[in-house]
């Protein structure tokens, strides 16, 4: 059982959650806790940016669909940032492309938060 | 019991017998002037007789055989009273005396002689019966030499009365050179008497209130003994038996010392008894709590069964238990005595709060033994004005955690000793052994009950997948590899058109009886789904409508289904989501893996869903290769978390495709494992592979 960690950082309106080493069904509840403190707040505005991110599995992805639909009703959204070219595999494989807006950068999630807003 | 060859009736009616013989032969002696001195020794030998056969009666009768020390006292003073009546009643009857002769003195009346007689029967019958009661008492707690000590009093007691026959001297402890012999055996039977004298701890266990009461008792019972002799027996029982005699000064000496020594241990235990009394409480508590922990799994029982003890020994007014309650985080009160549960809930003591705190951050016990006025703690008494002094000591854990305090009060001032502060922590620490107790158990049938789960989720899977490959020609291979947590997935084959196989290979997200749930639903679904003619994007997309809303927002499943035409050798596929399919082909003698669009079933209503899924469609060759198979195998991560990874797959199929089918398999298989070196699968593993024909 590896580490993780969940890294919060707040932009104004936005708020980056910084995820690092394995996400997986141990690790979860981690990251399931960070994303509902920022609900809880109203804080719907949000970048997961996985630069240090390692691993990410099946229950990792759930995560996200946990959240996304809550979300996106209350007007904001969760854009993905940074992630290395195997963890963009498994989120490609799953399609997730197409139900998320992907950045190579925080900036540029951060851009599009700004522009539609 | 040993089978006695004469019966006790038997012995009994010797016993009478004899002593009427004996008795005839006393009249003779006394109202004849002949010389009988030749038949003495016959007239002691049947007295010995008498004895033994008395003894061989009364041994085995319920009253001496008595283990009960109270029972056994109680006979004791029933018979030594009945003695002194008989011979005092018969002494006013008959009023003996005796010739003032040597030893043995002669009676001097006819009515003496009858005397003599009488005295000499009760003699033998309440003193062996006493002797028997006394030996119950010594063997109540048995040492190594007991049995020893009390043949050689006997043998002594045998020796004396042989003596006193042959040298006709009376056993009496004196400086003249003719007596020295009878002084000697006289000294030998006293020293063994007085080491069985030392064999009463019997004594010892006896309850504070027993050995004040028998103090005064035995101090009476030992005058009473001591003037038994002289009063009773002295000169009546010789002039009758000498043998007889001997053995019952004998026996008054034994008698004797052992009352006049349980006396003296009564009197040495009077100051200790309190304290013994407490601590044999403490042990009987401590030997129930251990009991009660291992029997009751009920938490709140066992918590009032703790509370309630300490109460008893410690002797506390007012007893409580506090336990972390681990829904809420905080200390909650779980017991009670002498005080309302609600009032302790309810109040909001500053003082007890502190003392909590104490022993939470310290993890020792702690106490006040007198609770001044004013100060810290004066609220407590402002509370309860009849805490004088409070003790607290921790549950804890076998992480050292606290998992509650027992608290206990006192009425007075200084009331905790030492003795009850080391109780209440011995309390607190057995609460604590059962309350983890109660937890460990609760926690491992959990984990029986999961495991149980885990069981009958691996049996449906495996009864959900294909039971036999389909008669197609094509050549066809599967491997399934389940890993230890249950992963879901699922492969099936259907053929809704002739010319065409159909395959579908799926992975539900997540782990155990929810992924083989969804699984058979899947199945279901797709079973129905393929009985019409429904090309694989179609399939997919009612697959997806339908599991939308049963799937939790969490989950999703990633499903492939190909259509083969083996006849026209088309082979048409979408995926959702799923992992690419690995296409060899003969002719590039290359693998490329086919990577059509398509998200994952379960995470889009349908509009995302549709508009991403492709239709993929290529045309294959005679000895191509095809496999498709699940992230298990792709994902399948050795020691050091590198990933088996596509291109490995890709690299087998290239090397072996020109094999048949079961020896592909074999290749894969043994790559896998190789790679894993003994790491686990963490995920189901899934391969089929299809060679064309």
């Amino acid at each position: 059982m590896s580490g993780f960690e969940v890294r919060r950082h707040d932009n104004g309106e936005v708020s980056i959650l910084h995820l690092k080493g394995f996400l997986d069904a141990h690790t979860a509840p981690q990251f399931e806790k960070a994303l509902h403190e920022l609900v809880k707040e109203n804080r719907v505005r949000i970048i997961v940016s996985m630069t240090d991110l390692d691993y990410i599995s099946s229950a990792g992805l759930g995560v996200f669909m946990g959240f996304i639909e809550e979300i996106r009703e209350k007007g904001g959204d969760i854009k993905l940032s940074s992630m290395s070219e195997k963890v963009y595999k498994v989120f490609d494989l799953l399609g997730f492309p197409s139900l998320y807006e992907i950045f190579d950068d925080e900036s540029g999630a951060l851009a599009r938060f700004n522009e539609t807003y | 019991m040993k089978t006695n060859p004469i019966p006790e009736k038997i012995a009994l009616f010797f016993v009478v017998l004899l002593g009427l013989l004996t008795f005839a032969f006393d009249i003779l002696k006394f109202s004849s002037s002949l010389d009988f001195s030749q038949w003495s020794y016959l007239n002691e030998g049947i007295n010995f007789v008498i004895l033994m056969a008395y003894y061989y009666y009364v041994r085995h009768k319920r009253f001496v055989s008595q283990s009960d020390i109270q029972i056994n006292l109680k006979n004791f003073i029933k018979l030594l009273a009945a003695l002194y009546i008989w011979t005092l009643a018969w002494k006013q009857i008959l009023s003996p005396s005796f010739v003032t002769t040597d030893f043995p003195k002669a009676p001097d009346t006819i009515g003496t002689v009858v005397y003599s007689n009488l005295i000499t029967f009760a003699a033998i019958v309440v003193i062996v019966p006493m002797l028997l009661m006394v030996k119950n008492l010594i063997f109540y707690k048995q040492k190594n030499r007991t049995r020893i000590y009390l043949a050689l009093a006997l043998s002594a007691t045998l020796l004396g009365m042989m003596t006193t026959v042959i040298l006709r001297q009376p056993l009496d402890v004196s400086s003249d050179s003719e007596h020295i012999f009878q002084s000697l055996v006289l000294a030998t039977g006293i020293v063994f008497y007085l080491i069985l004298a030392t064999h009463n701890s019997w004594i010892t266990y006896l309850s504070r209130k027993m050995k004040y009461s028998y103090f005064l008792a035995s101090i009476g019972l030992v005058w009473v003994i001591a003037m038994m002799f002289d009063v009773i027996f002295k000169e009546s029982v010789a002039a009758h038996s000498l043998v007889v005699a001997a053995f019952t000064n004998l026996s008054w000496y034994f008698l004797f010392f052992y009352a006049l020594f349980g006396s003296l241990t009564f009197l040495f235990h009077l100051p200790t008894a309190r304290v013994f009394d407490r601590k044999m409480k403490e042990v009987a508590s401590l030997h129930q709590l251990g009991r009660v922990i291992a029997a009751e799994f009920d938490l709140g029982k066992l918590v009032k069964i703790i509370t309630e003890m300490t109460k008893d020994v410690i002797e506390s007014k007012y007893t409580w238990i506090e336990v972390y309650d681990d829904q809420t985080g905080h200390l909650s009160v779980a017991a009670t005595i002498n005080i309302d549960k609600k009032e302790l809930r309810s109040m909001d003591n500053h003082a007890l709060h502190q003392i909590g705190i104490q022993v939470i951050e310290s993890k020792k016990r702690f106490s006040i033994n007198s609770i001044p006025k004013n100060g810290p703690y004066a609220d407590i008494r402002s509370w309860k004005k009849d805490i004088a002094c409070i003790a607290a000591a921790p549950l804890l854990g076998a992480n050292d955690q606290v998992l509650g305090i027992l608290y206990a009060t006192k009425s007075v001032e200084f009331g905790f000793d030492p003795d009850d502060l080391n109780m209440l922590e011995a309390y607190a620490n057995q609460a604590a052994i059962a309350l983890e107790n109660v937890k460990l158990i609760k926690n491992s049938l959990e984990q029986e009950r999961l495991e149980r789960e885990l069981q009958i989720a691996r049996e449906v899977q495996m009864r959900l997948l294909p039971q036999k490959l389909p008669d197609v020609p094509l050549k066809l291979e599967t491997l399934t590899i389940t890993a230890y947590e249950v992963g879901g997935d699922y492969y099936d084959f259907y053929q809704n058109h002739e010319d065409h196989l159909g395959i579908v290979i799926g992975d539900v997200s997540g782990k155990g009886t929810s992924a083989a749930f969804y699984m058979a639903e899947t199945k279901g679904i797709i079973q129905s789904l393929t009985r019409e003619q429904r090309n694989p994007v179609e399939i997919l997309e009612a697959t997806n409508l339908i599991l939308r809303d049963s799937l939790e927002r969490k989950s999703f499943i990633t499903l492939l289904v190909a259509d083969i035409n083996y006849k026209k050798r088309q082979l048409s596929f979408a995926r959702a989501g799923h992992c690419p399919v690995a296409y060899y082909s003969s002719r590039r003698k290359s693998v490329e893996f086919l990577q059509p669009g398509g998200i994952a079933v379960g995470l889009d209503k349908g509009p995302v869903f549709s508009k991403t899924l492709e239709l993929k469609k290529i045309n294959f060759e005679k000895d191509d290769v095809l496999a498709f198979f699940t992230d298990g195998l792709s994902e399948a991560m050795n020691k050091s978390g590198e990933e088996f990874g596509e291109e490995r797959l890709g690299q087998i199929l290239t090397e072996h495709a020109h094999e048949e089918v079961d020896v592909i398999k074999d290749k894969v298989i043994n790559a896998i494992l190789g790679f894993l070196q003994g790491q686990n699968l963490h995920d189901d593993l899934t391969l089929i592979i299809v060679k064309c024909t």
